[in-house]
Order: structure tokens, then sequence, then C-alpha cells
């Protein structure tokens, strides 16, 4: 067993992994954060989607270890309850989920671009959503969603 | 009149605030404390005799708690129309990822090394893969009544109407074709998942991702030893290890589903984790991996479908026959029921006077095909309309104009002799080239679906 | 506490000594992308020792002697990123940028998908493109070598005494080079790669001077066209001498069918991509 010491959605933890567990595992069966997903394991479909230390990650290909000390986000860290991201809100007003379980994954990866890129066309919001793999709304509902988002974003003023 | 509150508004999803917050519950998100992982031990081999499977080092293994194979299941034979599926195998293999055992651990890691000592000897048979080789007198047996599925005396559903050989002399062309819809895989983003877990008084919660409840529930239900309700068996159930499970035993809760898309109808996991739950008194979860998804869940049958339809030289329809094979699988599932729905609505909305369906379920060593979206219609839908359109281009004729020719009419009948009173096909083709500016001939415009004349 | 199954050395000369202590079972894992898709399909008590090699500073990307080096775990994102690469390795960035997919990109590293030497990878073929040398630390001393020489040979005399790659050490492309990366796959993202050419060439006086084609996913690893080299060198370049390369280049292949192409489309893709590529300089 091994020390795992990690922020996730600003809050600390301090917990005791197996060295070789992958933090999509981690997340869920030990501080039972579901909002990333188990979808294939081999880091194809973007449902584990997760931010560490600004960058986004596949939380099923991360060694839960080689992220010691690392600051984490998942989409219950994006925005909840009384204080949705625009993301959220214009995914929901975009019909841009169906089953919903691409849908924090997709939420993760837009948030990654948006953090990065405030004002994406649509090639680039395809590109940043190349990773995420969605069986249900043949993607054009999300793609509108980011670009709402973006908008939101803007005319709020910057970052949230 | 008041507004409309609901009806012409968009509304929004009302399960869309917990997609996107991330609270949306799926079965995998359900966390019980004490719940073990569940594996299964699939079979290795597309068709074989199970010769030795000892299990014995894999319940001894620390951190196992049961390990289960067909002996250990009250019913083992279930299906929706025809009960021929095992939930673990019994005797034989009949297809490459069929179950053969299930453990249940404290972890995944110790799941997966009692897979591995669990002693299997099978003994290799030959399978077969294609329908065109399993409906041939000497292909290997599927199963021992043979691989196609009777339908009374015949060997295929039959669905007719008029004279198909009166039909065909009437025609000016024989047009004859061969269409392959081919076999999907749904995909869904969530696997296959389930969760049992044993409650007081000997019931069981079971969470699920499957379609269809009723369907299923009826099955486990039955799998687990059919008892009578609750109301009569309060006191027996406390002073007997097991007397079987009533319909109100069993609380069947559906969570958030990650897709289906039909691949959630069939039995897939609930049964196993029902039955592990109660033979180790602990919850138990079985995720089905990506793999065991893509490999071994139902999966859309292929459609081989032939078309011989006798055409006038003005462009009607006078005789259609198709016969289909659609390939089972394994064991039949819901096949013997969509070929009957395909053989209903494959010969199309036409109006056919001599029409004959023949529709037939071949057994192959693959894993039992499911329903997926549009299920027997699709395949039919469309091989029946590149039909058409190859009728309409050996013809001379227009596309449009030769369905406007043969389009049914209110008081035609299907070729299961329903007759239809409320068609409209030509109305919606008219609205059709309307909005696609698509221009028709004055006669076409002024047709209707007012019942032909005798 | 301290975790014995776990290590994440600060010091190159500490995490050389770990990966060459057979008796911990040691495994070396960068940003996990093919070491965790291992781990997860084969979910077992593990017996190995992690080594962690991200804490050891070998991401940097900086020019030094003329050369540009690319640390071994510098993520793909940021290769592709980097202004420097960008402008004097602009084949590799491409290459770089068009693996796997962003989040994939912001673990994987150079280094890994090096020692990982599989048929279609990429970072092999685009290394080898650029005659990258790949430089080892070991607990016997640095070992250089081309990443060409590292793809063939096994990696018990490559990595030997505990060998962590440190960085490529690649000359930048000349001002007046031609250079294509081209990769066929099925779909734009997550595609690993079915067929991929790239090249490198100069042209003086209207004549190819120098060509160095490498062919991806046609061999057990990419290799460098000796027959294109021969045909084109010296040589203006024509339509029909491009057929010929060509065809000459096919030879030179042994393609697999596999779950993303059969072999005979595989020859036709790489037919296709070798025109492509070579009528740059047409």
């Amino acid at each position: 067993m091994a020390l795992l010491e990690i922020k996730v959605n600003g809050r600390e933890h301090r917990l005791e992994v197996d060295p070789a567990a992958n933090l999509l595992t981690v997340l869920r069966e030990q501080l039972f954060i579901t909002g990333p997903k188990v979808g294939c394991e081999t880091g194809d479909c973007g449902t584990c989607n997760v931010i560490i230390d600004g960058k986004l990650r596949r939380a099923c290909l991360t060694n839960a270890m080689t992220v010691n000390g690392s600051a984490i986000i998942t989409v219950e860290g994006v925005g909840g309850k009384g204080a949705m991201h625009p993301l959220q809100m214009q995914f929901y007003e975009n019909y841009a989920s169906q089953c919903g379980f691409c849908t924090p994954g997709m939420i993760m990866a837009s948030k990654a671009l948006l953090d990065s890129n405030p004002a994406p066309d649509d090639v680039q919001i395809k590109e940043a959503l190349s990773g995420n793999l969605c069986r249900c709304t043949g993607y054009i509902n999300i793609i509108k969603a980011v670009k709402a988002a973006a908008k939101d974003l803007s005319a709020k003023g910057g970052e949230r | 009149m008041s507004e409309l509150k609901v009806v012409g508004q968009n509304k929004r999803r009302y399960d869309g605030l917990g997609h996107v917050t991330g609270e949306a519950v799926y079965v995998d998100d359900v966390f019980v404390p004490g719940t073990l992982t569940v594996k299964v031990l699939r079979s290795p081999l597309h068709k074989g005799i199970i010769k030795k499977l000892d299990v014995a080092k894999a319940e001894q293994l620390p951190g196992v708690h049961g390990v289960i194979t067909w002996e250990d299941v009250p019913c083992n034979t279930y299906g929706y129309l025809t009960l021929d599926q095992k939930v673990l195998a019994e005797g034989d293999v009949r297809y490459k990822g069929e179950p053969i055992a299930a453990v249940a651990a404290d972890t995944v890691e110790i799941a997966n090394e009692a897979l591995g000592l669990i002693e299997l000897e099978l003994e290799k048979q030959t399978p077969v893969f294609d329908p065109l080789v399993a409906i041939k007198p000497d292909s290997p047996l599927v199963r021992p009544e043979g691989n196609i599925l009777m339908v009374g005396e015949r060997p295929y559903r039959q669905v007719c109407n008029g004279d198909i050989e009166k039909g065909f002399a009437q025609a000016d062309e024989i047009i004859e074709n061969d269409f392959f819809f081919p076999s999907q895989e749904h995909a869904p983003l969530e696997t296959q998942v389930s969760l049992a877990v044993p409650t007081q008084d000997s019931r069981l919660t079971i969470y699920t991702v499957t379609q269809g409840m009723y369907f299923l529930l009826k099955q486990i239900q039955r799998i687990l030893g059919q008892g009578n309700d609750v109301s009569e068996r309060w006191s027996q159930r406390h002073q007997y290890a097991h007397h079987g499970l009533g319909f109100s035993d069993i609380k069947y809760i559906s969570c958030n589903v990650g897709g289906a898309f039909g691949g959630k109808t069939e039995l897939h996991a609930d049964a196993i984790t029902a039955l592990m739950a109660l033979k180790t008194g602990k919850p138990c979860k079985w995720r089905w991996t990506r793999e065991e998804e893509q490999l071994y869940s139902a999966r859309h049958s292929p459609w081989l479908m032939h078309f011989k339809d006798g055409v006038t030289k003005d462009g009607r329809i006078v005789a259609r026959q198709v016969f289909t094979r659609h390939d089972a699988g394994a064991y039949t599932g819901l096949s013997s029921y969509v070929v009957d729905k395909h053989a209903f609505y494959v010969a199309g909305p036409y109006y056919l006077p001599n029409v004959e369906v023949k529709c037939q379920v071949v057994y192959t060593n693959k894993v039992p095909t499911g329903a997926i979206r549009g299920f027997g219609v699709t395949p039919g839908t469309y091989a029946c309309e590149i039909q058409m359109n190859m009728i309409a281009d050996r013809m001379g004729v227009d596309p449009w104009e030769l369905r406007f020719i043969n389009a049914m009419r209110n008081q035609d009948q299907l070729a299961t002799r329903t007759k239809l009173d409320s068609v409209y096909l030509i109305e919606c083709m008219q609205k059709l080239a309307e909005i696609s500016n698509h221009p028709l001939d004055a006669k076409f415009k002024a047709m209707n679906s007012d019942p032909r004349e005798a | 506490m301290q975790n014995q199954d776990f290590f994440a050395p600060a010091d190159l000369e500490q995490a050389c000594a770990l990966l060459a202590d057979e008796a911990i079972k040691p495994l070396a894992i960068a940003g996990g992308t093919d070491v965790m898709v291992r781990f997860n399909r084969h979910r077992r008590r593990r017996q190995e020792t992690l080594v962690y090699l991200g804490k050891l500073g070998l991401d940097y990307i900086r020019e030094e002697n003329g050369e540009v080096l690319v640390g071994a775990c510098a993520p793909l994102s940021e290769v592709a990123a980097s202004a420097l690469v960008r402008e004097k390795l602009p084949l590799l960035a491409k290459a770089c940028g068009e693996m796997a997919s962003p989040a994939v990109r912001n673990a994987g590293t150079l280094g890994g998908n090096v020692v990982n030497n599989a048929r279609h990878a990429d970072g092999v073929a685009a290394l080898i493109a650029l005659d990258a040398e790949v430089v080892i630390a070991t607990t016997r001393g640095e070992r250089v070598m081309t990443v060409a020489d590292f793809a063939a040979l096994p990696k018990s005399e490559t990595l030997a005494g505990g060998g962590v790659v440190r960085h490529f050490a690649i000359a930048p492309l000349l001002a007046n080079e031609k250079w294509a990366w081209e990769k066929l796959r099925q779909r734009k993202g997550e595609s690993r790669s079915v067929v991929s050419v790239s090249m490198r060439a100069s042209i003086d006086g209207g004549k190819c001077s120098v060509l160095r084609l490498v062919v991806g996913c046609m061999a057990a690893n990419p290799f460098v066209s000796q027959a294109a080299a021969e045909l084109m060198t010296g040589q203006a370049p024509s339509e029909e001498l491009i057929e010929l390369v060509v065809q000459a280049l096919l030879t030179e292949c042994d393609p697999v069918s596999d779950a993303r192409a059969s072999a005979w489309y595989r020859q036709k893709a790489t037919a296709a991509l070798v025109r492509r590529v070579l009528s740059q300089m047409v």
C-alpha cells in the first residue's frame, strides 16, 4: 500500500492506495466521486476525463501515485446546485445529453478547452472533443453547447 | 382556451441536470458497504463438451466468498419465448464467451485470480459460423433439435396472400436480388452492470441497466426458483434456507442507463449477481469490461434477404416473394419474435396482390443475437427500398412514381391479410415532394388513399 | 510511511539503480498511457515495483550546441505546442500533435512511445525520419544510439543497466528542406496509424540531393527506404520516377493484417501516401 495525498475539487484527501491503482478507481471506489465514469479503461472513450493540475487527463490511465500531491477537478467540482457553470447550463439548455454517460467527460474536455481558448471555432471545439465518444447525440448539440458557454463566459468577462 | 403549458413548449430533459452535474446515478455508481466483485469464467471455445469443471481451488483462495456453476442454479434454463438458454453452461458450450462459472471475491484482483484457479477441460468440437453452412444437412449441430427453428411443420415463418406463381406468370419482368444487413454491436458507453443486494426477510434488491424490467424480472424469478408470493411464505422463509423468490421478493431498481439501443434487453448480468448474492449473503456487483461488452453482449444479428419480384411493364409489382435468413447465434433469445415482426412488414407498404414471405431462424455458434433499434423492421426496410429503386432502374420508371403506382391505400391488405384503414402513404409522399421541391406529375398529385376499386 | 511498491526518484542515478535491481521487479512508468492499459486489462495483484520517472526533470525542450533536445518525459502535447519544435522540427510537432487525443497527449511521452516500440508507433517513425539520437542514462554511464538502432535492438541490450531514456537529440531541419508527415488513420482522433509516411528532402538545382523517406506500420519497425534514396538521389523528381520509387518501396515492406487494415489495403495506402508526399518535390 502507498500513501496518496491529493486535492479533489478543492478538498484535501489522505488515503492508502494500491500502488498499481488507477486514479479512476481511487476516485470512484475510495472517495465515492462518481462523476468520472468507467467506459473502456483503455483511454479511448473519454468518460473518465478529469483535470489534473490544470491539464485534461484520463483518470483510467493515470496511476494514482504518479499524481501524488496534485490538484484534481472532476465534473462535481466544475459546478453544481446553486452554482452551475455555463458549460453545465448550456449542455442542459441545448439537449447536449441523452443517456448522460459521456456528459461529465465532455464537460471536462470542454472546460479544459475554454480555460485555454475562450473563443474557439468549430474546428477547435471538434479537436478538443476528439477524444470523447458519444453514442447517443450525434455531437451537434454538444458543439452548440460549448459555443454558447464560450459566449456566456466572455459576456461574464472571463474566467470562472 | 388557456395557453398550453407542456404541449408545443421546449421542455428540458428532467434528468438533464443530473447528467451535467455528475449527480445522475448509474448502476456502477451505487455503492453498498461490503460489496463483492463478481467475475465470470467464459468459454474459450466456440463449441465443446465440458469434460471437467472443478472449482474447489478457486473456492479456497482467501478472499473468495463463493463460486457457482450450473449446479448451483435452481432453474438453469431460461429464455424469452423458447426456454433454451443456460445461465451457466451445462454439459456443453455453444459460443465463445458463454458463461461457465461465476466467482465473488473481496477485490477484482482476487476474483480474476480465482478464475485462473478453476479447472476447466473442454473437448473441442467443430463449430459452424455461417448460416448458409448451418442450414446444410451435414453441418455441425449447434443444438440437438437442429440448426433451424421450426414454426409448426415449417422451417420458417410463412406469411402469404394471393397466389405467388400466378403472380409471377402475369409479370413482364422478374427482378431478383440479395441483400445483406450486417451485424452491429450497440457499444453503449456504459457496459452491462448489475448489483444485487440481499436484504431482510430473504429478499433481494437488484440494481439493473435493463431496458425491459418486466421482461427480465419474470426470467430472474424463474431462474432463482419460482416461489409463491410473500404473504403465503412469510414464516416459512425464516425457517428454511431457500424457498425460491416470489415476484414481490425482488426489488428491481432501474438506474440511469448509459446507452442501450436494444442491447440491454437480454439477461446479461442480473441473474448471476442475484445468484451470487444469495449464495454469499453479501451484495455482489458485476461490471462487464469493455472487452466483454464488445465481444460477448448480444449484438444485432446479420440478415440475409432475397427478394424476387414480378413487375409489369407499367411498373406494377404483381408478385413479391421474400426469403429471409436471420442468424440467431447459439440460442433463440428474441429471434423467434423478431422474424415474425420482420415477416409481417418486410414486403413494404405496397399493394401486393400476390405475396409470399418466408423468414427463417438459423442457429450458429456465435453470441446470441438480440434487439437493436427498429428490431427486425430496419433490415427489411433497407432491403425493400433498395429493391424498389432497383426495380425502378430496370423498368425505366422514376423511383418516386414507382412508389406512387404501388402504394398501399386504405382497405388494402398487408401480407398478413390485415386490412389497413388509415394508410395515407400517398399523401405523405405528396407532402414530401412538396417540401423537397421534387416535381411530381399531375396524376400523382391528384392521387389519394381512397380505397381502390375492386 | 515507506512504500516499497512505488518510487518517485528525483535523482537519475537512483532511478537507474532501482531499474537495475531485478530483485524488486522494477517497472518504469512515465505518463502511464501504455502501462496502465496493460494493468487495467489484467487486474491482478501486482508483483512489480513501480518506478515513476516524472520527478526526474526530464521534460525539458531546449536547444543545445545546434541540436534540439526533447526530454523523454515531455508530454506529447508540449512537444507539439513548443515554439522551438514547431520552428526547428515541424515534422515532429505535427506527428506528436496527431497522436491519440488531447487528454492522452497530456500524459503520453516520446520516451514512452519509443520504449514501448509498438509496430504503429508514430513517435518512433517521426524520430527515425529526423535521424534522431536517443541518450540513455544507465548505471554504467550514458549510452547513445540512433532511434532506428534502438527500435531494432532488444531492450535487454538497449536498456541494460537500469536504462532510463533522458532525451532525444535532433538536428533541426535545414532552411531549404522539404518535409512531410502523413498518417493514414480511420478517424481524426484517437486513431492508431494504419500507415505513416514521413520525409525529409533537399532539392539542389532542380535535382534531389538528399531524400530520407520513412514508412511506418509496414514492417516490424518504421524503416528508411533505401530504394527511395537510391532511385531519387541526384535525379530530377518526376511523376514517372515517383512511380518507380513506389513500386520499389513496396518490395521493402512487410505489412500485416490486423484490426485496423488488411495487408493488401496497407500496400495500396502506402503507395498513395508515398505518391502524395513525393509529389511535393515535383
